[in-house]
């Protein structure tokens, strides 16, 4: 038994890819109805269980990467080991409340098994050896996310023109990264991220070419301003699974593989200098962009949509600077907005995915736990104190004042003072507010079985600043780990 | 170092990234549905091709033929559920449509 375990645990990572892989066949061998989703939370509760305690010894405990995988199919290294815990677990919340968002029917063990594959493909891109199979894991989790958000046109068509619109972003950026991984092995002479930190870079000018193309490809997909054209048909009329899933798991999981190609750019000289201020000047416009688009907004995952991508802006300014801890600080950003994401679009859908925010009006009376997950999202992306939200920003401050950049903290001032505003917002309706339709005085709590993940993610969102030591002790030892190039 | 030795290969690079920017617009911009797929099919190939040519890995061609394939697969089932959902595939009806349904922020 133990020998077991300790097999288990030296191929955990392998472990996390393949549980979802098999759980997406599984469902696809119930013919109809929820209990295609049982295979679903089973398969990325193992994941989980094995990604988070892989990530419990290397960057809590400080143990070295099992040898049995380290260096040969899989990579880990501190910020791909953290992000995979976080989709891993992102993930198997969102199962378990698919049954509620998925419906009974046909379509039921598609989703499941899109969903699994959505999965697999985020975490293996955290685990991935070398840039050609980041893109191959990356365009997984992306086609997968695709189809499932197109799954939600058996009931509203429009979600047909968001999830094309997806497809051809996808795409276009999948070329861009494609010539980018080309440029970086030529100029390199390397392609794999543990040769990319000794490789010399002869040619620093193309390596730095290539990594731009490859981190505007990663951006594009994430939905960072002004390449996120099409965030808002996806996320405006999606189908609430598909959103949800990409939201809270595909976007932090590119902004992840974003780090780690980042991490190796922006430390060496020669192509960092080059990299660094477009980062920055990027981060700055998603920033002020997104900001601008979300209080604007009039639906609500639209507005998710440009609130990720002001979060985003401020990840780009924290890896920007090139230091652990300005890492860690995009580590715990991609957290938040993961969190922020989850209770704010899950809440969302269990009330039957209210599109516009007049449907809000008074949802606390009607629809008291849903209101719960929304407000939970809401003050974390205000940044209010004690959320994870207030936390992220606190630290890309810490890092930013550290290392000089005071301008930094003026870019989290503007986000949280349009998140203030959106998130205000949002809770003045929930609250304060009284239905003004009909129909808004018809939502209830219909789901609430299914509300657990919101909750336990607007409550994690809410409350993980009361004691948030050990998380940051582990997101600093990602980000010192990414920063020295392995463990 | 010289990015590109030989003659052939500076050609064979011109010609695929030239096919994969003008691909890519007309993914973009055009308004027939199955146009864009196709344009955007081609994209990736063009890329697959423009990588090799500059000396990527082996990898990349498989990757990028993967990737340029499971896209059409996906845009086709897009594609036919629109035909059947709108009675059209131009997307300039599909927009139109979907703005009656619901306006843009």
């Amino acid at each position: 038994m133990i020998d077991v375990l300790d097999l288990a645990r030296a191929n955990a990572a392998l472990i996390a890819i393949l549980a979802p892989l098999c759980g997406a066949g599984l469902a696809l061998l119930i013919p109809s109805g929820r209990w295609a989703c049982a295979p679903a939370v089973l398969a990325l509760a193992v994941s989980s269980i094995a990604a988070g305690d892989l990530a419990w010894r290397m960057l809590l405990l400080g143990q070295a990467p099992p040898m049995a995988m380290n260096g040969l199919v899989l990579r880990l290294d501190g910020v791909g080991v953290a992000a995979a815990a976080l989709s891993s677990v992102t993930a198997a919340l969102i199962a378990l409340a698919s049954p509620a968002l998925i419906g009974p029917g046909r379509r039921a063990p598609l989703a499941a098994c899109l969903l699994q594959l959505a999965a697999a493909g985020w975490i293996a891109s955290a685990f991935a050896s070398d840039l050609v199979m980041l893109f191959a894991a990356i365009e997984i989790g992306m086609l997968a996310s695709c189809a499932l958000g197109a799954l939600g046109g058996g009931r509203d068509r429009g979600a047909l023109g968001g999830a094309l619109r997806f497809l051809i972003n996808n795409g276009v950026a999948g070329a861009l990264m494609l010539i980018g991984v080309a440029f970086v092995a030529r100029a390199s002479g390397v392609a794999t991220f543990d040769a990319l930190g000794d490789a010399p870079a002869p040619a620093p000018h193309a390596a730095a070419i290539g990594f731009g193309l490859v981190i505007s490809a990663l951006a594009m997909k994430a939905g960072v301003a002004p390449l996120h054209g099409w965030a808002g048909a996806y996320y405006g009329r999606g189908g609430a699974l598909g959103v949800l899933a990409f939201a809270a798991l595909g976007a932090p999981a590119l902004l992840a593989a974003l780090a780690r190609v980042a991490a190796y750019a922006v430390a060496t000289p020669p192509i960092g200098e080059h990299i660094a201020p477009a980062l920055l000047a990027l981060g700055l416009v998603s920033v002020v962009i997104g900001s601008v688009q979300a209080i604007g907004a009039r639906n609500l995952a639209r507005l998710a949509a440009y609130a990720n991508a002001a979060q985003a802006g401020c990840f780009l300014i924290a890896i920007a600077m090139g230091s652990p801890a300005g890492f860690a600080a995009g580590l715990v950003q991609i957290l938040a907005l993961a969190a922020a994401s989850l209770a704010l679009l899950g809440g969302a859908a269990a009330t039957a995915h209210p599109a516009h925010l007049e449907a809000l009006d008074g949802l606390a009376r009607r629809a008291p736990f849903s209101s719960i997950a929304i407000t939970g999202g809401a003050l974390s992306l205000m940044g209010a104190p004690l959320t994870i939200g207030f936390l992220a920003r606190w630290r890309l401050i810490e890092a930013g004042v550290g290392g000089g950049w005071w301008w930094a903290a003026g870019a989290v001032i503007v986000t949280s003072l349009a998140g203030v505003f959106y998130g205000g917002r949002l809770i003045e309706r929930l609250y304060f507010r009284h239905a003004s339709t009909a129909a808004a005085e018809a939502r209830r709590d219909r789901r609430r079985g299914f509300l657990a993940p919101a909750l336990c993610a607007a409550l994690a969102a809410m409350l993980i600043g009361v004691d948030p030591a050990w998380l940051l002790r582990m997101l600093e030892g990602a980000g010192r780990l990414l920063a020295g190039f392995g463990p | 170092m010289s990015l590109l030795p030989s003659v052939l290969e500076m050609l064979l690079l011109a010609l695929a990234a030239a096919m994969t920017a003008i691909a890519a617009a007309t993914a973009w911009a055009s308004a027939n549905v199955i146009k864009r797929l196709a344009a955007l099919f081609l994209a990736q190939i063009g890329a697959g091709l423009a990588a090799l040519a500059l000396g990527g890995p082996a990898q990349i061609a498989l990757a990028a033929l993967a990737a340029a394939l499971a896209s059409l697969t996906i845009g086709a089932a897009i594609a036919v559920r629109m035909q059947e959902a709108y009675r059209s595939i131009d997307s300039d009806d599909i927009d139109e449509a979907d703005h009656r349904a619901e306006p843009a922020d």
